[in-house]
């Protein structure tokens, strides 16, 4: 998964916690730092170096790691007439760990109107599709269609 | 170094830019430029060396403007 930003780091470390069903004074303990400092961490309000990331990633059996840029990293998603993009985004946002407003505050949205694309309320441009994604560390491209199909039969 | 570069230790960061900016020939003053002056000179000179590390931003910011994206992936004996 891509880091696109610090804030999107915290967010991605916390979802880590959580689906690892760790609790904050229980992951605390294993990187050796307070409780509260983790609160603070998950909730944004402090910054994490770049040697917190590694050694919480590590907790989770991940590596830190540079990619070229554009490089799938989460394998690469087909999208067609029939896909409901207001789907697709709420769940990437939602595996990056972003809430709404996260994600609205990144696209210089109101949460009302990002949630009523996530919801089809609203048609989506491919602007704001081109740019969510970005924001999810994704990138809209064109690519033989083997490709998305190879990627689903690996899957 | 085309791949994907495996951060294992981040005493290694400073290798790893060095090598990047040298691979794009971009200067310390070039890169400094590329991140629109989010950092100085002085301070990318630092972390080159292993003094210090950037802080989450600007390592975002410094990965990017060297054509890499910043990445968790599963490690390799996991």
């Amino acid at each position: 998964m891509k880091i696109t930003s610090g804030r999107q780091a915290n967010s991605i470390l916390r979802a880590l916690r959580t689906r690892a069903g760790f609790t904050r004074p229980q992951l605390a303990r294993r990187l050796h730092i307070s409780a509260e400092t983790l609160y603070d961490r998950d909730a944004g309000r402090r910054g994490l170096s770049v040697d917190a990331l590694a050694e919480t990633a590590a907790e989770f059996g991940l590596d830190v790691a540079l990619v070229p840029r554009g490089t799938p990293t989460a394998g690469l998603i087909a999208i067609d007439a029939q896909r409901n993009l207001g789907a697709l985004l709420r769940d990437l946002r939602r595996r990056a760990g972003l809430s709404l407003a996260d994600l609205a505050d990144r696209l210089q949205m109101t949460k009302g109107g990002l949630g009523h694309r996530e919801t089809a309320a609203q048609a989506m441009t491919v602007a704001v599709l081109a740019e969510s994604l970005d924001a999810l560390g994704y990138d809209l491209i064109a690519a033989p269609r083997s490709a998305t199909v190879e990627q689903e039969a690996a899957a | 170094m085309t791949g994907m570069i495996r951060i294992a230790d981040p005493d290694s960061i400073g290798a790893v830019i060095v090598d990047l900016r040298e691979m794009t020939q971009l200067s310390q003053r070039g890169l400094v430029e590329e991140v629109g002056g989010a950092f100085r000179q002085g301070q990318l000179s630092l972390w080159e060396v292993n003094k210090g590390l950037p802080s989450m931003p600007n390592f975002v910011r410094l990965v990017q403007a060297l054509g890499y994206d910043l990445a968790l992936v599963p490690r390799e004996d996991a």
